[in-house]
C-alpha cells in the first residue's frame, strides 16, 4: 500500500496560493499520472492541476472554492490496488506508529537528552511534517509517543479539536448550494459501492462456509455494565483470535501455504446511511479495558457515520464483526473480508423460548451469531473451537 | 603554561615523555632514527635513546606490524610508524588478525598493547597512493580503536592514552597538521592525559546546529562556524576525537538541543564514519528532535587525483562546510 499526497505545487515564481475551482476527479476514480485533475486559479492564471502519479483518488482534502497555501496537501492518491477497499484505503504514512519501536527497545535510549536548552518538541518525522503543513505549533500538542514524543495522530487529533481546519473552506464554494449535498454523496456513494463490488468479487473465489450458533446472553447482560455489546463483542473476538491464531491468516496461492496475520485487530462492518457499507478497523480490542475499548468504537463509529475517517481506520484488520441484530434481523450469512479468513455475523438480541436441563422452556436473552470461515485456511472443527472460546467469553460478559 | 607548539612536535613530546619515563616503550618504523621520521616526527629521538629504543627497521610494514604484536604480547609497549598510513594494507593480517584478536582468542589471558601510529590524509599532493583516510577499515574490525586527533594538545595526550590502553590502538595523524600550531602543554607523566579513548569534545557551543568532525575537518568546521557566526548562524562544533568507540551521546545531547547535524570527514561518504554516526542519532530518540535531514559533508568516492585543484574538489573545505550549513539551515 502506498498513499502519496497530492500538494499545491508553485505555478507561477510569485503564487503562495491559490483557488481551488473544481475538483475533475471523485473519490474511487482512478487517474494516470498528467491526468487534469483539478482546476485551480492563482494571482496569475487558471491552470489545471495535474495528477503527479497514477493510482486512485482516496481522498479529496478541500472542497471546491476554498482557497488553499503553497505546499498543502489537496488529496490522497492510493498507488496500489490491491487492498480491501481500493476507494478507501488512505495514507500509510500517517498510520499510528507500528509497535516494532517498542518491541525492540535496545537501540532507542529510554529518556530524550536531557539538556533541554534548545527547546526542540520531540515529535516523529511524520509529526514534525504534519505539524508543519497544518501550521500547528508543536507545543501545543499534547504528546502520547511511546518515547514521550508527539507523533502523527497526537497532531491529527490536536488538529480536529482545533475546530476548523484551514484545510477545510474558508469561504463559501463558488457556486454555493447548501441545500443539495446530493453530488457529493453520490460520488462517494459509488465509489463505497464499487469498493465493496471489489471485495465482493474476491470474496466469491473463496470456498467459505459458516458455522451457527446461539449465545445465551442473560449472565452476560448482567455482567457487562456500562460495556455496550458491540465493545463486548469486538474484545472476545481479538482476544479469541489470541487462543485460535490458525485463524489469524489468508492463504497464499503461490507459496501454498497460509501466511498468518500481524496483530489481532477487528474489523467493523458499519452502514453509512445513504452511503454504504464501510469497514473500518480497531486496533487490537482485547489490550484495551473495556472503558478505553468502548470509547475506541463509539469513536470509530462516529468517524464513519461522518465521513471523517483517519488513515488508521483503514488498516488491515484480521477479523470482521457484522451485526444487523440492531435492524431486526435473527440471523445472516456474512461473507468473507479477503485477505481476513474469518468474519462473524450477529443477529438481534431477543428473549426466545429456551429448553432448560429439566425439560422446561425459559424466556432467555439469545443471539444467532455466525462464524464464516475461510476453508483453504482452517476446518470446521477449527471455526468451531474458536466459536467455543468466543461464546465463553461473551456469555460469561468479557 | 600552555605555550604555542605545532601537531608534530606534541606528538614529539609525547613520544619522549613514553620513552622516558616507561622503559618498556619502544619506537620501530621506516626512516624514524637518524632520519627523523618522513614528517619529523620522531626528530632527536634515538640520538637521546639510543637505537634499541628506536629501531629503523626495513621497508616491510608487515615485519613492522608483526613485531609489534609479539613484542606487545610479551609485555613491551611497542609505537609503531607506518610511514604513511596507505602502507598499513601491507600489514593488514598482523593488525587485523592477529593483534585485534588475541586478547579475545586467549580469553583476555593475553594483551596487545601496541599503538600504530600513521599520517593519513590528502592535500599534499601525494597522489592516490599517499592521501588515503583508511579509518572505517579498522574501525571495522571488532578489537581496534581508532584515534584522530585533530588539535595539537590531543596528538600528545591522546597518543599518552593510547599507550595507557591495554590493547592496540591505531593513532592516525594526519599530515596537513603536522605544521599546524596550537596552544600546547606538555604532560609530565603519562598518566596525567586527561584524554580518554571514547570521549568526544565540544570545541565550540552553538545553538543553531551541530557539526561533528575529526581529524583535520574539526579545524576546517571550526573556521567554518566563525564564517556562519558572522551570518548569525551559531554551529556547535563536535570533535569525535576517536572513531572507534564513537561517543555518540555526545552528539546526540547537542543534535537534542539544536535539531540539525552535519557530519564532516575527508574520508569518502560511502560506508564511513559518517553513516555510523548518523544511525547512532537516528537509531535513538534523538530522531524526534530533528529538524531536518541529517547532511554527510565527506570526501568523494574516487581515488585522490595527484592535482591539486582537483584534491581540493575531493576533500570538503572550509567553504564547502559553510555551504553545506546555510543549506542545512534551511531544510
Amino acid at each position: 500500500m502506498s498513499a502519496r499526497e497530492v500538494r499545491l505545487p508553485a505555478l507561477s515564481a510569485t503564487m503562495e496560493e491559490a483557488t481551488l475551482l473544481a475538483w475533475n476527479v471523485t473519490v474511487g476514480e482512478t487517474v494516470r499520472q498528467g491526468q487534469p485533475i483539478a482546476e485551480v486559479s492563482t494571482d496569475k492564471v487558471d491552470m489545471d492541476l495535474e495528477a503527479p502519479y497514477d493510482g486512485t483518488i482516496v481522498e479529496l482534502l478541500v472542497e471546491q472554492g476554498a482557497t488553499v497555501t503553497l505546499g498543502q496537501t489537496l488529496a490522497t492518491i492510493e498507488a496500489e490496488e490491491d487492498d480491501m477497499f481500493v476507494g478507501l484505503d488512505f495514507a500509510a504514512e500517517t498510520q499510528a506508529p507500528s509497535p516494532l519501536p517498542e518491541a525492540a527497545p535496545s537501540t532507542y535510549d529510554p529518556v530524550p537528552p536531557t539538556d533541554t536548552r534548545g527547546g526542540i518538541v520531540a515529535a516523529s518525522p511524520p509529526a514534525r511534517k504534519m505539524a508543519r503543513q497544518l501550521g500547528i505549533d508543536l507545543t501545543e500538542v499534547t504528546p502520547t509517543g511511546a518515547r514521550g514524543q508527539v507523533t502523527p495522530i497526537d497532531v491529527k487529533s490536536h488538529h480536529e479539536r482545533a475546530g476548523t481546519p484551514p484545510l477545510q473552506t474558508q469561504q463559501p464554494a463558488v457556486e454555493s448550494r447548501p441545500e443539495s449535498p446530493a453530488p457529493v454523496s453520490e460520488a462517494k456513494r459509488l465509489a463505497v459501492r464499487r469498493a465493496t463490488v471489489d471485495v465482493m468479487n474476491r470474496t466469491a473465489l473463496v470456498p467459505q462456509f459458516t458455522l451457527w450458533r446461539t449465545l445465551v446472553l442473560d449472565r452476560a447482560a448482567q455482567r457487562r455494565g456500562d460495556m455496550g455489546w458491540t465493545t463486548l463483542l469486538v474484545r472476545a473476538l481479538a482476544a479469541s483470535l489470541h487462543e485460535h491464531p490458525e485463524l489469524n491468516a489468508h492463504w497464499d496461492d503461490e507459496q501454498r501455504t497460509a501466511i498468518p496475520h500481524d496483530g489481532h485487530s477487528v474489523g467493523l462492518a458499519v452502514d453509512r446511511p445513504g452511503i454504504g457499507l464501510v469497514v473500518a478497523t480497531l486496533p487490537d480490542p482485547s489490550l484495551l479495558d473495556p472503558g478505553e475499548a468502548g470509547r475506541a468504537v463509539r469513536g470509530l463509529v462516529d468517524r464513519v457515520r461522518n465521513g471523517k475517517i483517519r488513515p488508521e481506520d483503514m488498516a488491515q484488520a484480521s477479523i470482521t464483526l457484522s451485526n444487523l441484530g440492531g435492524l431486526g434481523v435473527d440471523r445472516f450469512n456474512a461473507l468473507l473480508f479477503p485477505p481476513q479468513a474469518a468474519i462473524l455475523s450477529i443477529g438481534s438480541i431477543r428473549h426466545r423460548p429456551i429448553a432448560t436441563g429439566d425439560g422446561a422452556l425459559k424466556a432467555m436473552l439469545t443471539a444467532e451469531v455466525g462464524l464464516t470461515v475461510d476453508h483453504r485456511v482452517a476446518d470446521g472443527a477449527d471455526g468451531a473451537r474458536y466459536l467455543e472460546t468466543f461464546s465463553s467469553y461473551v456469555e460469561s460478559g468479557g | 603554561m600552555p605555550e604555542l607548539s605545532t601537531y608534530a612536535s606534541a606528538v614529539n613530546s609525547a613520544l619522549r615523555l613514553l620513552l622516558g619515563e616507561d622503559e618498556r616503550v619502544f619506537l620501530a618504523g621506516e626512516d624514524i632514527g637518524v632520519y627523523g621520521g618522513a614528517f619529523g616526527v620522531t626528530d632527536g629521538l634515538v640520538a637521546e635513546f639510543g637505537e634499541d629504543r628506536v629501531r629503523d627497521t626495513p621497508i616491510s610494514e608487515d615485519a613492522i606490524a608483526g613485531l609489534a604484536v609479539g613484542a606487545a604480547i610479551t609485555g613491551l609497549r611497542p609505537i609503531v610508524e607506518m610511514q604513511f598510513s596507505d602502507f598499513i594494507v601491507n600489514a593488514m593480517d598482523a593488525i587485523v588478525n592477529q593483534a585485534a584478536k588475541l586478547h579475545f582468542m586467549y580469553g583476555g589471558r593475553v594483551e596487545v598493547p601496541m599503538v600504530v601510529r600513521a599520517p593519513g590524509g590528502g592535500g599534499t599532493g601525494a597522489g592516490a597512493q599517499h592521501s588515503q583516510s583508511l579509518e572505517a577499515w579498522f574501525a571495522h574490525v571488532p578489537g581496534l580503536k581508532v584515534v584522530t586527533p585533530a588539535t595539537v594538545q590531543d596528538a600528545h595526550d591522546l597518543l599518552l592514552a593510547s599507550v595507557l590502553d591495554p590493547n592496540p590502538v591505531i593513532h592516525l595523524e594526519h599530515k596537513l597538521l603536522y605544521k599546524t600550531e596550537g596552544d600546547f602543554e606538555a604532560r609530565r607523566r603519562i598518566g596525567e592525559t586527561p584524554a580518554r579513548i571514547g570521549e568526544a569534545a565540544v570545541l565550540r557551543e552553538g545553538s543553531d546546529l551541530t557539526i561533528a568532525a575529526y581529524s583535520i575537518m574539526t579545524l576546517r568546521a571550526l573556521e567554518a562556524a566563525d564564517a556562519l557566526a558572522d551570518e548569525g548562524i551559531e554551529a556547535e562544533v563536535i570533535d569525535m576525537r576517536t572513531v572507534k568507540p564513537l561517543d555518540l551521546d555526545t552528539v546526540r545531547a547537542s543534535v537534542g538541543r539544536t535539531g540539525r547535524l552535519l557530519i564532516s570527514h575527508e574520508a569518502p561518504t560511502a560506508v564511513g564514519v559518517g553513516a555510523e554516526i548518523a544511525a547512532g542519532v537516528v537509531e535513538s530518540n534523538t530522531i524526534d528532535y530533528l529538524l531536518a535531514p541529517i547532511r554527510r559533508l565527506c570526501g568523494k568516492d574516487v581515488p585522490m587525483p595527484y592535482a591539486r585543484d582537483l584534491e581540493r574538489t575531493v576533500i570538503p573545505q572550509v567553504e564547502d562546510v559553510v555551504d553545506a550549513a546555510r543549506e542545512l539551515m534551511k531544510a
